[in-house]
């Protein structure tokens, strides 16, 4: 009798226990490992197709994401692994209503690819500029200067620019912004002071190279399969942590 | 007939799609920018181009199912071929699905054409199987939850609903028919038995529409989750309480779970119910028990389930959901959210949360709160830029000026007729039609409003006459006027014991339940039956029920309910409620920030800080003084009987130490009386009591002084009413109710007004009148002539000295004076057409005496020009509002103001007078504006009801020929319901009257007075919903710089917070 009894406690104690070192486990899983990459980029620019190529090397049609996608992918380059562990990966959708959700990772970012769609870059510069002005002047960006390659993609279009160019424009715009965006009128809630980053340097026109974090531009196209130089900027980031 | 289906994941992923036709554009993209992501899944199809598309979520697979068709076309059955692939698909991939870590193949081509097959050829063959009636209870159930608000008439339930919820029975069936068909699965016992029982089991409902045989219905048990998801997902009931009796049972309830682990792989199950007419509690409680039992079952062991419940992985359900929503949607009412997107989105949350899991420790309020604070997030949180400096900066790149419309509504409706009394800062009163620009009235928390502008129209009004019970005379209004009321009649119960035929006596209970989104009260009643074989054995117990039920009516009226009404909207209540509704005057005004220069003038006077009592004792003077002194002369004239009288001004000038010279003197009427003069033949020490007059600037008008009006109540106000009352009233006695009648000595009706007005202000009723022959308490009968008359609960309250003046509370009429309530009731006579007056100010609008609503056009567009000249921008302003008068010269100040704050900043007005056209206006100042290299143009509309078609035709045409690059609605934070109405109305009228192909709409909103209304931030969300367009600004108090951006986080924590 008193033996069941203390067996049974035992167990009780012991379940416990499993059960508190289960979640302090996944705790420090979670929170004390920055090996994210986020996949950002307007909508329809191909964030969803990269993903899964990357994934399954395979080609599927998509639709607006109203949710994200994530999984561990092993990287490699024609059958040669990249890295030697998956290497976790995030597609924030990038609807103006959903991208909001990108800082909820970025403090266990490693890396960010932004993808551009570079055959539609002209019309949505302002857009794509404003994107990047909420990535570079989030607060985990800025302290952890979590480097970011800018994706050029769809570069199978003829319509598409080079990144050269969309690099450009993408300074004018960001250089316009951040005077429009430091005079906008005050928060409505004065109690949290959250002033507006200022990027770059004041003075000079704005420059990506002016960034704390690193910034690369690169060409690629998801649909022919040109994405080799974005996983080896991958497993170069990813390898020298 | 159909045009495509596709089946994707919530990450954009499609897993499995067919076409049928060559699809051009990608309506599903559209599908889910404009509805799934803008929160719009409560809403049931989307039409986009020439599609028609209808979904369905499988939530806890993060599922999307697609299907579209030619909206020409009318399908009846795409949610039954929804449902059932829906389930089908689940049920057959279900580990492909969840395995999300690759790619999967999905074949599934074959089992779609057999089922569309299937479901089509149903269709064809009989209209008859899907016009037949449906059961009684689930077109009921349809019409609550699906239909939602809107209401559907009584025919309809007759009718096949257009978008019928699809029975369990249903899809089951249309899968069977599949399994038969491709001969896949082996078919078991329980299958035969089923095949014939289905048909047995449908008889009923194709031969007959009678509903005692519907309710018989069978129901089939499926294996087990998919079931249940599929059932879940289909029945959208809200909540299943019904007060009638005859309330049908709900269809899930009566599953028998214990079945469920029985049956693998689709086999299925028919059970006869029988009669379902038991009560619904027991049904529950039976529901609840088998439950346990299955998941005792299904884990084998009793500490594994018992893990397993506590550590979650609990999928959630239609019923789990619906009480915690109930309440969610109650909260967002609360804050001011209209009731029908409070609504909408309670049912696109729903639908994003049915079926899917809830993680460890987590309950389902928790649950269904981050997920609101999730859709709200993306209802807020703007689809396009808001960055107006980007856009003009684009628009100075194109060398053109950037143009921005205001439009809005206006205050016009919430005005008075000509004469109606307004307070006063300063306490004086002001006939409605002399207000101007500038002037300040009270508001109803002691502070000044400041008028913005003044309007006037023409309009059917209203009079809103008092019962003689009520204060002064009457008051005219138009029909928007708002009346403050007060709800008089609460729950009763009422014995209905005489048995009529076919009924058992019954015990019924009535109440009033106000209708939050009408802003209407409704009378509704209940039956209590009792008797053998009844609901309650007794009469007795019956009654409790009834009583205990009456305490948990949600959103009862009952007595003391206080219902802000528009006067046409009150027109439209029952008699019954308008009957019970008074007017009743609110607590006396108490004037908190103003109060206290009668205490500093005394100060001055007695060169110290002076008592309480000294302070009453002087007013009480001064009262005495403004009834029977002497004009330019500190010198009252006192009647040589009015002892006491003599008695207390000694006192109290002895308290004040002021000195008086007491002579007697005769009158014509050869009465004796004393002429007390506060003098002293010493010069050096000072009169006080003529400085005191003459500091309250009455020395020579002998009038109520218009500080007094506002000072404090005890000590100044009641002390000076009651010195004017011992001297100059009479107590009447009147069926045990008092009153004072106060009558001036001499003809002077400027005073009685003002003694009127003090009395009112000060918590009595009063009102001036040519008072008949009336006895008095004292049996002196005083001559009609124009006196006022005080009444009140506080009578008592007045310190009179004289005692046979005196109200006491502990009289013999004590208790009659205690139970008569500030309350009156009145009558609402249409009066025809005329004239009104009204008036618009800063701050909120409920000005004493007023209660109106009206917009801040121009104030808002002046502090947008102020941000942009202080961003170095050039500004023209254009004065469209050609119709209020006033509206240029407000504009003007304002222009004024600001050149004169910013350094070298230019803003000009451009304006061509009243009553020319707007639209031609706006097109002038733009070509001016482009002229003479302005960089911004910002146009002034008159604000507009959204119902006056002549002006929204106006506007429309403003807006279609100037094509401005910005159109943003200023709107009220104060707003309710009505924002949804505004806005839709305004972009309607924009879409309708423009005779443009791309009709413009409103791009954005600022929100004004958002300092005044706390957490009620509804509005907002009611705003953005309805448009879809973000809130630009919101206006937070009076000056140029109170102009803020909103705050997406700060919205959402102010509507969730409790
Ligand atoms: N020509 C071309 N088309 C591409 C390329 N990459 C993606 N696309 C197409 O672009 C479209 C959008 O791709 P998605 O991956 O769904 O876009 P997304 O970024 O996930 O969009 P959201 O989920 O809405 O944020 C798809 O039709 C792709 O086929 C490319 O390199 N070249
Ligand atoms: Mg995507």
């Amino acid at each position: 009798m008193d033996n069941s009894t203390f067996t049974l406690i035992t167990w009780i104690i012991l379940t416990i226990l499993a059960i508190i070192i289960a979640i302090i486990f996944n705790v420090l899983k979670n929170r004390s490992r920055k090996d994210t990459f986020l996949i950002l980029g307007l909508a329809d620019s191909g964030k969803t197709s990269f993903f899964i190529k990357l994934r399954d090397g395979k080609q599927v049609q998509t639709h607006t994401s109203m949710k994200e996608n994530e999984g561990y992918i092993n990287l490699e380059n024609n059958g040669i692994p990249l890295t030697k562990v998956p290497i976790h990966f995030v597609d924030v959708p990038g609807h103006e209503k959903l991208r909001f959700k990108f800082s909820d990772f970025i403090p266990i970012t490693r890396g960010i690819i932004f993808l551009v769609d570079s055959s539609t870059c002209v019309k949505n510069v302002r857009s794509i500029a404003e994107y990047l002005y909420d990535i570079f002047s989030n607060k985990d960006v800025i302290k952890h200067n979590i480097p970011t390659l800018i994706a050029c993609n769809k570069s199978d279009m003829i319509t598409a620019l080079p990144p050269e160019r969309i690099q450009t424009m993408l300074e004018n715009e960001i250089n316009k912004l951040r005077n429009t965006r430091t005079s906008a009128l005050d928060n409505q809630d004065s109690s949290i002071t959250d002033n507006i980053e200022f990027l770059g340097y004041e003075n000079e026109k704005f420059k990506f190279e002016h960034l704390e974090n690193e910034t690369h531009f690169e060409k690629c196209s998801v649909d022919k399969n040109e994405i080799a130089e974005i996983k080896n900027w991958i497993a170069e980031v990813y390898g020298g942590r | 007939m159909l045009d495509f289906f596709t089946i994707l994941t919530k990450g954009g992923i499609v897993l499995w799609s067919k076409t049928f036709t060559r699809i051009t554009s990608s309506p599903v993209d559209s599908l889910i920018k404009d509805v799934l992501i803008e929160e719009r899944a409560g809403e049931n199809s989307y039409i986009k181009d020439s599609y028609c598309l209808k979904w369905t979520f499988a939530n806890e697979l993060d599922l999307i199912f697609v299907a579209a068709y030619q909206k020409i076309l009318q399908l009846a059955y795409i949610e039954e071929l929804l449902a059932t692939v829906k389930k089908f698909f689940c049920d057959k991939f279900a580990n492909l699905i969840r395995d999300t870590s690759r790619i999967h193949k999905f074949a599934f081509d074959d089992d779609f054409d057999t089922i569309l097959n299937n479901i089509e050829e149903k269709d064809s063959k009989g209209h008859g199987k899907l016009s037949k009636p449906r059961p009684f209870e689930k077109t009921k159930k349809f019409k609550e939850t699906v239909e939602g608000s809107k209401k559907l008439s009584v025919d309809d339930i007759s009718k096949p609903p257009t978008n019928p919820i699809i029975s369990e029975d249903e899809i089951a069936r249309n899968i069977e028919d599949l399994r038969l068909r491709s001969g896949k699965s082996s078919r078991g016992r329980g299958g035969r038995k089923q095949s014939g029982s289905t048909k047995r089991s449908n008889e009923p409902n194709v031969s007959s529409d009678d509903k005692k045989q519907t309710r018989k219905k069978t129901m089939r048990v499926w294996d087990d989750k998919l079931s249940k998801e599929v059932m879940e997902s289909l029945d959208y009931s809200g909540d299943k309480g019904d007060n009638d009796n005859s309330s049908a049972v709900n269809p899930q309830d009566l599953v028998d779970r214990n079945q469920l682990g029985q049956f693998q792989d689709g086999y299925y199950e028919v059970q006869d119910l029988g009669e379902n007419d038991d009560e619904d509690e027991f049904e529950e409680d039976d529901y609840d028990g088998t439950n346990d039992v299955s998941t005792q079952n299904n884990g084998g062991s009793s500490i594994l389930s018992f893990f397993k419940n506590i550590t979650g992985q609990k999928e959630i359900t239609e019923q789990d959901l619906a009480p915690v929503l109930a309440k969610m949607k109650e909260h967002l009412i609360k804050k001011n959210v209209a009731a029908d997107i409070a609504a909408h989105l309670c049912d696109s949350v729903a639908r994003n949360l049915v079926g899917q899991k809830i993680g460890s420790f987590k309950s389902i309020q928790s649950t269904v709160k981050q997920s609101m604070e999730v859709s709200l997030k993306r209802i807020l949180t703007p689809k396009t830029s808001v960055d107006l400096l980007r856009d003009i900066a684009q628009a100075q790149s194109e060398s053109r000026p950037y143009t921005v419309c205001f439009i809005g509504v206006n205050g016009v409706g919430k005005c008075f007729a000509k004469g109606t009394k307004v307070l006063m800062y300063d306490g004086t009163y002001q006939n409605v039609e002399e207000l101007n620009v500038g002037n300040q009235i009270m508001g109803d928390d002691d502070t000044s409003r400041t008028i913005q502008s003044t309007t006037k129209g023409e309009g059917i009004m209203y009079r809103i006459i008092p019962n003689d019970k009520g204060p002064a005379k009457f008051f005219e209004c138009n029909n928007q006027h708002i009346l403050v009321l007060k709800f008089s009649a609460g729950p009763f119960v009422r014995n209905e014991e005489i048995p009529i035929v076919n009924r058992s006596p019954r015990i019924r209970l009535f109440w009033y339940e106000y209708d939050t989104k009408n802003n209407m009260i409704v009378k509704k009643n209940d039956s209590f039956y009792y008797g053998p074989g009844k609901d309650y054995p007794k009469k007795g117990i019956a009654r409790r029920a009834a009583i205990r039920e009456m305490a948990r009516k949600p959103n009862l009226a009952a007595s003391d309910f206080i219902w802000e009404v528009p006067i046409k909207d009150f027109l439209t209540a029952s008699d019954e409620v308008q009957r019970n509704c008074l007017m009743y005057k609110p607590n006396k005004v108490i004037f908190k920030s103003v109060q206290g220069r009668f205490r500093i003038i005394l100060n001055e006077i007695l060169g110290v800080n002076p008592t309480d009592s000294q302070i009453s004792a002087a007013s009480w003077l001064v009262g005495v003084w403004i009834n029977s002194g002497i004009v330019n002369l500190p010198t009252i004239c006192v009647n040589e009987n009015e002892n006491e009288i003599l008695k207390v001004i000694a006192k109290y000038s002895e308290m004040l130490n002021w000195r008086y010279i007491k002579e007697s003197y005769k009158t014509m009427t050869d009465d004796s009386e004393w002429r007390i003069s506060f003098m002293c033949n010493d010069d050096d020490i000072e009169n006080g009591f003529l400085r005191l007059l003459q500091k309250l600037d009455i020395l020579d008008t002998k009038k109520v002084p218009p500080v007094i009006m506002i000072e404090e109540l005890d000590q100044v106000r009641l002390p000076l009413l009651a010195g004017i009352l011992d001297i100059g009233g009479h107590l009447l006695e009147e069926s045990g109710n008092y009153k004072y009648v106060y009558e001036p000595s001499q003809e002077r009706c400027d005073l009685v007004e003002q003694v009127c007005n003090l009395a009112n202000l000060s918590g009595f009723y009063s009102k001036s009148d040519f008072a008949s022959t009336k006895k008095c308490q004292d049996n002196i009968t005083i001559p009609s002539s124009y006196c006022t008359i005080i009444s009140g609960n506080d009578l008592d309250k007045l310190p009179l000295v004289v005692s046979h003046k005196r109200v006491c509370k502990n009289h013999e009429h004590n208790l009659k004076l205690i139970n008569r309530d500030m309350v009156w009731r009145f009558k609402v006579v249409n009066v025809g057409l005329g004239s009104y007056y009204g008036f618009k100010v800063d701050k909120n609008e409920r000005v004493l005496l007023a209660d109106l609503t009206v917009s801040h056009n121009s104030t808002n567009l002046s502090k947008t020009c102020f941000w942009l000249l202080q961003n170095g921008l050039k500004v023209l302003i254009a004065a469209c509002d050609t119709f209020r008068s006033g509206a240029v010269e407000q504009l003007r100040v304002h222009v004024r103001n600001l050149n004169a704050l910013g350094q070298n900043s230019t803003v000009e007005l451009y304006e061509r007078g009243y009553g020319k056209d707007a639209a031609g206006i706006a097109k002038d100042a733009i070509s001016y504006a482009k002229l003479n290299k302005f960089d911004v143009v910002l146009i002034d509309t008159a604000g507009r009801m959204q119902d006056n078609e002549p002006l929204m035709r106006a506007l429309a045409k403003l807006v279609s020929t100037n094509n401005p690059d910005k159109i943003i609605f200023v709107g009220e934070a104060l707003v309710g319901n009505e924002a949804v109405d505004q806005l839709t109305k305004f972009n309607q009228a924009l879409k309708d009257f423009s005779g443009l192909q791309n009709p413009r709409h409103i791009d954005g909103m600022i929100l004004t007075k958002f300092d005044t209304i706390d957490d009620k931030v509804g509005a907002a969300l009611s705003m953005t919903y309805t448009t879809g367009q973000p809130i630009l600004f919101v206006g937070t108090g009076q000056t140029y710089t109170d102009l803020k951006n909103m705050k997406v986080g700060h919205i959402i924590h102010a509507l969730l917070k409790e």
